[in-house]
């Protein structure tokens, strides 16, 4: 019996896998809408361009594999969005691109299956069923090796620069202007971004990647990103194995897109100390402090100030941050998977409670950014 | 009722001879070189095969924009047309046999086992996974040269290595043939195949990247990047 239900689940995984291009695929063959047209993206996005004033530049957070949507990812990342929103004065954060859909179409969207990941995304982080949220990083996992495929990845890739590209012109960015886009991916995001640089790299400003354990590949897009900044933690076993797993980032294919890109100083490889992947001690850990760090800040902290301090060096980030710590002090709720609305209803109460209990801490002044603990810049 | 039956039956019959096919089961080889029932059981394993090698290799209609209809129609034809490359390759392996080794096989049975030999392509759509799936469909050419090797050593008494041998020759002449004599039959399939899936075929992955990228001859002032640019 154990052998049979054994051999029923390695049978789903290998089916579900095989089925994971499908999406993408039939998006561009045309089979579930209109097929994708050269140049016709321009008159859309023109039409659907926002009023928003021009920021100085853009950055554009693509979530990690336990994402459900756009607007719907784990509660951990919203105190840390926030945070980016907060020190990057001048800049537009823009949050709500899902990385896993060429079509930016979330779980709980128009598909079949929208039942079963609201369904997930309604389990309370105590029932013992939340476990099945680990369905969500499966699937999503499945869409980041399609775009680490050579076979899926252009069409992949496409679709998502193109949601991207969407996603700025609604938020105010105007091509001629040439500003500054900053491509955030956290995990499998890392991946998406980079892969979507080959489609991005046309338009007249410089594309950045800032990938926060990502698992990257030796994708094409390494050739056109202006530079890449890749922030890891040494308990991190997951953004590690994308060094394992995709053979060109091996250094006997020296003329891989990633060995060329590092040899041509275009990759900083830069130590946050002993972050996980996930749970505690990860990346956007606002309760737990790093140990022996001066400034006494939190794992999550640390995550937004070295952010801060790349994008200064680099001269993306003119303007000074002139906060620091209110991403520590915004109430970090505990659940697998919320969604942003559900977030900010319960961040809003919580605060509530809070304020009523104690009179608000005043905001401290900015911190120097702390030396980064190692950097390759070759 | 009783039709519904015979094909459930059918069904279930084909199941259990991929299944021991691709485990090297001597008794599934015994029964495709001995009985001529095995025929229409050989024949739904190389056309499952055919249709399962092309839906693991379908990325390259998609990209060429096949239609659903199509591209049902474009499985089920591979399927067919596996069934007659195999036939072929089968007499092919039995010509060279009697030969260079002057082993005498039962009309049809060569081509029975070297069809059964197929059963590792039903899982040909594994092709499909993402980055994992060039070295699966790697894999299961391998396990179908290893299972014709097995076959012709059984069934007639080869020894491995003059088996390998076989099966080598037999491969090297299909393609000499595919490159010679068989040229206009390609042509016609080929021909076939485009009227099949009504497209030419032509478009590749490296097409859509250096189309929409600006990598490519368009310049990118016409709008290459998504979204394009001025």
């Amino acid at each position: 019996m154990i052998e049979l239900i054994f051999i029923g689940a390695l049978a789903l995984l290998f089916v579900s896998a095989a089925l994971a291009p499908l999406e993408s695929l039939g998006w561009w063959a045309g089979w579930s809408g209109k097929p994708p047209e050269k140049g016709k993206f321009i008159e859309e996005d023109a039409a659907n361009a926002g009023n928003e004033p021009e920021a100085d530049f853009y950055l554009v957070y693509l979530s990690g594999i336990g994402a459900i949507s756009g607007t719907s990812v784990p509660a951990e990342e919203y105190p840390f969005i926030h945070g980016l929103e907060e020190r990057l004065v001048g800049a537009k954060v823009i949050s709500d691109i899902y990385p896993y859909s060429v079509t930016n179409n979330g779980l709980t969207g128009q598909r079949f299956f929208a039942w079963l990941w609201k369904w997930i995304e309604n389990i309370s982080p105590k029932s013992p069923a939340a476990v099945l949220s680990f369905l969500v990083n499966a699937r999503n996992t499945m869409q980041l090796f399609v775009s680490a495929d050579r076979r899926y990845g252009p069409i992949y890739n496409l679709g998502i620069a193109n949601e991207i590209h969407r996603g700025l012109v609604r938020h105010g960015y105007r091509k001629q202007s040439g500003k500054p886009i900053v491509l955030l991916g956290w995990s499998g995001g890392g991946q998406i971004a980079i892969g979507s640089v080959t489609y991005l790299a046309p338009l007249p400003g410089p594309i950045y990647v800032i990938s926060l354990g990502g698992m990257l590949s030796d994708d094409i897009g390494f050739n056109q990103v202006d530079h890449l900044w890749h922030l890891y933690g040494t308990a991190d076993p997951i953004q590690a194995m994308g060094g394992v797993l995709f053979s060109g980032r091996w250094t006997i294919k020296p003329n891989s897109p990633w060995n060329e890109a590092m040899a041509g100083g275009k990759i900083d490889i830069i130590c946050l100390g002993p972050y996980k992947h996930n749970s505690a001690h990860n990346y956007f850990d606002m309760t737990n402090k790093l140990p022996n760090d001066k400034r006494g800040r939190t794992y999550g902290q640390k995550t937004l100030d070295t952010i801060v301090y790349v994008l200064q060096q680099s001269d993306i980030l003119k303007t000074p941050s002139t906060v620091f710590g209110n991403a520590r002090d915004m109430p970090l709720i505990h659940a697998a998977v919320m969604s942003a609305d559900e977030y900010v209803e319960r961040t809003a109460a919580l605060a509530a409670e809070v304020a009523a209990e104690e009179p608000p801490a005043p905001v401290e002044s900015p911190a120097p950014a702390e030396p980064i603990a190692a950097k390759t810049d070759k | 009722m009783e039709l519904f039956a015979y094909i459930i039956g059918y069904f279930l019959a084909l199941f259990w001879v991929v299944v021991h096919a691709m485990f090297f089961d001597p008794e599934v080889y015994a029964f495709g070189s001995e009985s001529p029932y095995s025929f229409w059981l050989v024949l739904g394993v190389m056309f499952l095969a055919g249709v399962s090698t092309l839906l693991g290799q379908s990325v390259i209609l998609f990209i060429n924009r096949v239609r659903r209809g199509r591209f049902v129609v474009s499985l089920v034809t591979n399927g067919l047309l596996f069934v007659v490359q195999y036939v072929v390759w089968g007499i092919v392996i039995g010509i060279v046999g009697r030969f260079i080794f002057q082993f005498e096989p039962q009309p049809g049975a060569i081509v029975r086992l070297v069809g059964l030999s197929t059963a590792p392509l039903v899982l040909g759509f594994l092709v499909l996974i993402p980055y994992l799936g060039a070295f699966i469909g790697k894999l299961l050419n391998v396990w179908v040269f290893l299972i014709q090797v097995v076959i012709i050593t059984e069934a007639f008494h080869t020894g491995f290595w003059r088996g390998v041998i076989a099966v080598g020759a037999g491969w090297l002449i299909m393609l000499l043939m595919t490159n010679t004599i068989g040229k206009p039959v390609v042509r016609m399939r080929n021909f076939f195949w485009k009227r099949v899936t009504g497209t030419p075929m032509e478009a590749t992955a490296q097409d859509i990247l250096l189309s929409f990228s600006g990598a490519g001859e368009t310049p990118v002032t016409e709008g290459a990047a998504p979204g394009g640019s001025a």
